[in-house]
């Protein structure tokens, strides 16, 4: 996971208007996950039928998302969508990692999903194709749906999508992890660029500088993670994650219950 | 460069003082200095303090204005649905300075009849009566002070009635302070010389403020040519990422 889904609100925290918040937040993940779709590429992880598939998706998602969201912003409504986009979002994402890590801390086994041996209702879709790398054949019309939702996530929250491509690709479509991993990886670095760049070109949304500075934070953060999380027990360290997400849902609803203590709010217009 | 305006500030009565003293039976005048009638604004650019000095020819009180080009503000009203706070209207104001300080020697009131003080546009509550709100609301006065509040909060409206010093009634110096987010462009400083309710004398002087170097070319061009910014600006965020990710891996 690219962590945008953490990156954006915290900006909109900072007082980084949302519009501003979303683009730079999709523009810097870009940056940071160049390398590990390129490392991916190498390794042959890439379904490049898949992802070219999911890319016609999410490009389509991308460009309607950002014009939604310029339309959205000029009526003023584009934070409030936002922040009903993230309590929901974040909110599920930090419930189920929360109950997932507390069962892993406890010791208890991890439930399997029951295995689905038959036919899934994915097979019963028009368009079937054969993906030789997944091993897999499925509709056309999956990764194509799939696609378009991460890329209106994209262009409307500052994610990569991450958190909703995996999952489905790993449960629904059951590709192969390193397949999956390297796959979405590849296209969400694509798909950010075209809502970067859609972004800048339509909605004037991406900070040049604060894109900079989040993908070098982004970058030397890693490194810096990745020997500190080797010295750290991964349950730890995923209940510690889920507890942030979950604070940072909370932080956001909250933000649409407690009266404001003004009801007018400024911004500077360039 | 304030030292160099204290420095001017301290030389002064040198120069001016014999001038004064002969000029004393003549037109009143008053003489203006600023440390420095530039400022450049950087990504780093976090506010400014601006050293103003002048002599008088008379005695009387000072008073200083500092009036940004105009600027635009999107403001958002809040609206209460069950439980909910929810963004309700959004009315850009514009038409109005974006950064305004009056600064004076003693309380602008004290010094001025208020006829006097609205020519000048000194009164707090004309600063917004040409703005123009698109969409028009249906309370302007709210949104009004709404925008007043906000702008005197982020420092870019000051009223200071003991901003100015006067030194044996000849010297007058005052600190102007910029906010860190301000309009761009050629800001008008005025210095008025008041005397029992009327303006003796005043100067006038522009102060640019610009954005400079690498900044500038930047907001240029992603202003103007935003698609190819996009770009851009992607293909380095990516070749960024790509480029130190190797670096790192082969370190590591």
């Amino acid at each position: 996971m690219g962590g945008g889904f953490l990156i954006t609100p915290l900006l909109i925290f900072v007082g980084v208007p949302p519009l501003i918040a979303v683009g730079t937040g999709a523009a810097q993940i870009v940056g940071a996950s160049a390398i590990g779709s390129y490392s991916h590429w190498r390794m042959g992880n890439v379904d490049m039928r898949m992802a070219l598939v999911l890319l016609i998706g999410s490009w389509s998602g991308g460009l309607l998302g950002v014009h939604v969201a310029k339309i959205l912003e000029r009526s003023g409504h584009f934070g409030l969508v936002v922040t009903f986009l993230y309590v929901g979002l974040l909110g599920f994402i930090g419930i189920s990692m929360l109950i997932e890590a507390l069962t892993a801390v406890r010791g208890k086994k991890k439930a399997k999903p029951a295995k689905e041996k038959g036919s899934s209702w994915t097979d019963r879709l028009p368009w079937q194709m054969n993906f030789p790398v997944s091993d897999l054949r499925t509709s056309l019309l999956v990764p194509l749906g799939l696609g378009i939702a991460v890329g209106i996530l994209t262009a409307l929250m500052g994610v990569g999508g991450g958190f909703v491509m995996v999952p489905i690709m790993l449960y629904v479509l059951k590709m192969p992890t390193k397949v999956v991993i390297g796959t979405s990886l590849f296209q969400l670095l694509f798909t950010t660029a075209e809502v970067g760049i859609l972004q800048a070109g339509m909605n004037h949304a991406v900070d040049p500088y604060l894109a900079l500075a989040l993908v070098l934070g982004s970058i030397f953060g890693t490194q810096f993670g990745a020997r500190l999380g080797a010295r750290m027990p991964g349950e730890q360290l995923r209940l510690v994650l889920a507890l942030v997400v979950v604070a940072v849902a909370v932080k956001m609803g909250l933000g649409l219950v407690i009266p404001p203590e003004n009801v007018f709010q400024v911004v500077q217009v360039l | 460069m304030r030292l160099f305006g204290l420095l001017t500030l301290l030389l002064l009565p040198a120069f001016v003082l014999p001038i004064a003293a002969r000029a004393a039976t003549a037109a009143p005048s008053l003489v203006l200095g600023t440390g420095n009638d530039k400022v450049d604004v950087t990504s780093r650019f976090r506010g400014r303090d601006l050293l103003i000095f002048g002599a008088l020819s008379h005695p009387g009180q000072v008073i200083v204005v500092l009036r940004s080009p105009d600027a635009a503000v999107a403001v958002t009203q809040k609206n209460q649905m069950g439980p909910l706070w929810i963004t309700g209207q959004k009315v850009t104001v514009s038409h109005f300075p974006g950064v305004l300080q009056i600064l004076s020697s003693r309380p602008l009131e004290q010094i001025l009849p208020a006829a006097e003080r609205t020519r000048l546009g000194l009164d707090p509550e004309s600063i917004l009566k040409d703005a123009k709100y698109e969409p028009l609301p249906k309370d302007a006065a709210a949104w009004r002070a709404a925008v007043l509040a906000a702008k005197e909060k982020q420092g870019a409206y000051r009223l200071n009635p003991a901003g100015v010093r006067i030194q044996d009634g000849r010297l007058f110096s005052a600190h102007l302070q910029l906010p860190a987010s301000l309009p761009l462009g050629s800001y008008d400083l005025d210095v008025y010389l008041v005397n029992q309710g009327k303006v003796l004398a005043q100067s006038h002087q522009t102060i640019d403020v610009q954005q400079v170097g690498v900044e500038e070319w930047i907001a240029k061009y992603a202003d103007q040519q935003p698609w190819l910014y996009g770009v851009v600006l992607t293909l380095l965020l990516a070749s960024l990422g790509l480029g130190l990710g190797i670096v790192m891996q082969r370190k590591s």
